[in-house]
């Protein structure tokens, strides 16, 4: 067999012992009308500045005159499409990681080197909880705790807590890092809230218990000891306080839920769509079918989401933050960050402002805040590429 | 006020144009979605980057549908998008994105694995062929897995045909580099002194 013979051969191989997921075709016609409206206001944006500079007529007049129409809730002009141009703002009031610090949402400075590759770190009792990633390859993350300059192992679990008006909720393995890891708990600061089998993530803290997204083999109390029940592969559960867990009919994964527990965003389980589900009936309220929805405001007032525009070939186009009304579904503010990535989810700030990390066409990477009056300020300096390549910003925890 | 005939006969003209336009649309994307998941999964290398990178492709398909007037064309058409899309400057910004945290967990559980029922040979071959440039990996899946000409492949990276044969010859070389065993298994009989 030649070479090319084998390429070929290895190349089918893959693809026949793959499985694909589908794309209906609303998704598809969804992504276009985004696209669609992503060219348009590319286009209006150039007619404003070339009216500006021809005949010295406001921008944000002709912006007015015929953007409001077009761009709905997001009525105020673009930002700027380079991260420098954009005003600087109040410091986070969220915890950042950059490079090797943690920055607590009161502006104290933390240093160790746990929080380098700190895919989250949270104030937990007796110290600084964080979750490190290391070896891309094999994945593993780490947890730890930071406190007084050393840094105390845990144990490896997952890459991100849930947090509630307590301590951060978090998975520990109970045997080691290996890929063999099986079993583990769920870990409250320091108390164990529920062992389980497979890898339950934690996403939400609620007055009724956890939401976990699956796979989870939890122990069953209703049959003889040692038996477990088998909740899915895919599943988004609740697991009370007694250990005790129920599906969240009707959601592949869990995204995020109101402190209350009354209203879950996640993914729908038949189409994977975003939708904000009722938590206890997993009842659809509102869909947003072309964005990915992060976390519901303080008060769970908002949700926030972003909507990826695929690839940013365009001047102009680039990622959209969103803002939607929990309970209505009503989008109460969009704004396009023109030539930009957003780089993390978008995560509250109470219920004024959502934060999220974005980088722009330079690879300049900053903090941006977009209020839901439509503002938008950077809450840190702006990173040059080195440094983003060497440390990046990154939001420590998601309230 | 009721509008006058000719113009409600004029509106409903458009809407079963786009109807027809949809329904002929739906029933392509339905028969070729498959066939370009699995391109597109070669080209990204796991299965999300390869259904967003397809729902792209789609969605700007769709968006020219009416100006794509030879039908046959279509597939070169859609192909030649989502190369060039994958291929995109941008893309590869978006692809360094952090992954939300359940989607990380999501990933490890769906991500497929390769049981490749040989010797393990078409597993390290797979895993050289993903660390290729992107550029030399779209010649390298769409010469050996397309079975494109190297004219065709040429038209549809935007390159000459000269590059493409030195994308491939390179590529070809990268691969033995990397995992000579399994790219020269009769070099390796023949070196057996047994």
């Amino acid at each position: 067999m030649t070479a090319e013979d084998l390429l070929t051969r290895t190349l089918l191989e893959v693809v026949e012992t793959t499985d694909y997921p589908t794309t209906s075709t609303a998704e598809v016609l969804n992504r276009s009308r985004t696209i669609r409206r992503q060219h348009r206001r590319t286009t209006l944006l150039v007619a404003a500045a070339a009216v500006l500079a021809l005949g010295g007529v406001s921008a944000a007049v002709v912006l007015d005159r015929h953007g409001s129409a077009n761009l709905g809730p997001s009525s105020k002009p673009n930002p700027a499409a380079k991260l420098p141009d954009i005003p600087q703002g109040a410091a986070p009031k969220v915890g950042i990681l950059y490079g090797d610090v943690y920055l607590t949402p009161q502006g104290e400075r933390i240093t160790s080197p746990a929080f380098r590759h700190a895919a989250a770190a949270a104030p937990t009792t007796g110290g600084v909880l964080v979750v490190s990633q290391s070896n891309w390859r094999h994945p593993r993350n780490d947890v730890s705790l930071v406190s007084d300059g050393a840094t105390t192992p845990l144990g490896c679990g997952l890459p991100g807590f849930a947090m509630g008006p307590g301590d951060p909720v978090y998975w520990l393995f109970d045997d080691g890092c290996g890929d063999a890891t099986s079993t583990g708990h769920l870990v409250e600061g320091t108390k164990t809230l529920a062992a389980a089998q497979g890898a339950p993530f934690p996403v939400a803290t609620l007055d009724s218990g956890v939401v976990v997204n699956g796979p989870a083999w939890l122990p069953d109390p209703q049959k003889h000891p040692g038996s477990v029940r088998t909740l899915g592969r895919a599943a988004a559960l609740v697991i009370a306080p007694d250990g005790t867990a129920r599906r969240i009919p009707h959601l592949a994964t869990a995204q995020t839920a109101t402190r209350a527990g009354d209203l879950v965003a996640g993914l729908n389980q038949i189409d994977t769509s975003a939708v904000v589900v009722d938590a206890s009936t997993g009842a659809v309220r509102w869909r947003a079918a072309a964005w990915t929805l992060s976390h519901f405001s303080a008060s769970g007032q908002y949700v926030s989401g972003t909507q990826s525009v695929g690839p940013q070939t365009s001047p102009g186009v680039g990622d959209v933050v969103g803002i939607f009304d929990s309970a209505s579904g009503r989008l109460v503010r969009s704004v396009v960050l023109p030539d930009m990535v957003v780089k993390s989810q978008a995560v509250w700030e109470g219920d004024d402002a959502v934060l999220v990390v974005a980088q722009d066409a330079a690879h300049q990477e900053s903090i941006l805040r977009i209020g839901v009056d439509g503002s938008v300020t950077r809450a840190t300096k702006v990173l040059p590429p080195t440094e983003v390549r060497q440390y990046g910003f990154r939001l420590a925890a998601t309230p | 006020m009721d509008r006058p005939p000719e113009d409600r006969t004029g509106a409903t003209a458009v809407a079963e144009r786009r109807t027809a336009r949809d329904s002929d649309f739906a029933a392509y994307l339905a028969a070729r979605q498959p066939s370009l998941l699995r391109t597109a999964y070669l080209l990204t290398g796991n299965r999300h980057d390869a259904e967003d990178l397809v729902q792209t492709a789609f969605a700007k398909l769709y968006l020219s549908w009416d100006k794509v007037r030879d039908r046959g064309s279509i597939d070169g058409y859609v192909r030649r998008i989502l190369v060039n899309e994958h291929n995109s400057l941008w893309r590869r910004a978006w692809k360094r994105r952090e992954h939300a945290a359940d989607d990380v967990v999501l990933h490890a559980l769906e991500e497929p694995h390769h049981d490749l029922a040989d010797d393990g040979v078409g597993s390290a071959l797979w895993d050289v062929v993903q660390t290729l440039p992107r550029r030399a990996r779209a010649v390298v899946v769409l010469r050996y897995y397309e079975e494109l000409s190297e004219a065709e492949t040429a038209a549809v990276l935007g390159i000459s045909v000269g590059t493409v044969k030195s994308q491939t010859s390179r590529a070809l070389a990268a691969l033995r580099e990397r995992a000579p065993q399994t790219l020269n298994p009769r070099t390796s009989e023949e070196d057996d002194p047994s």
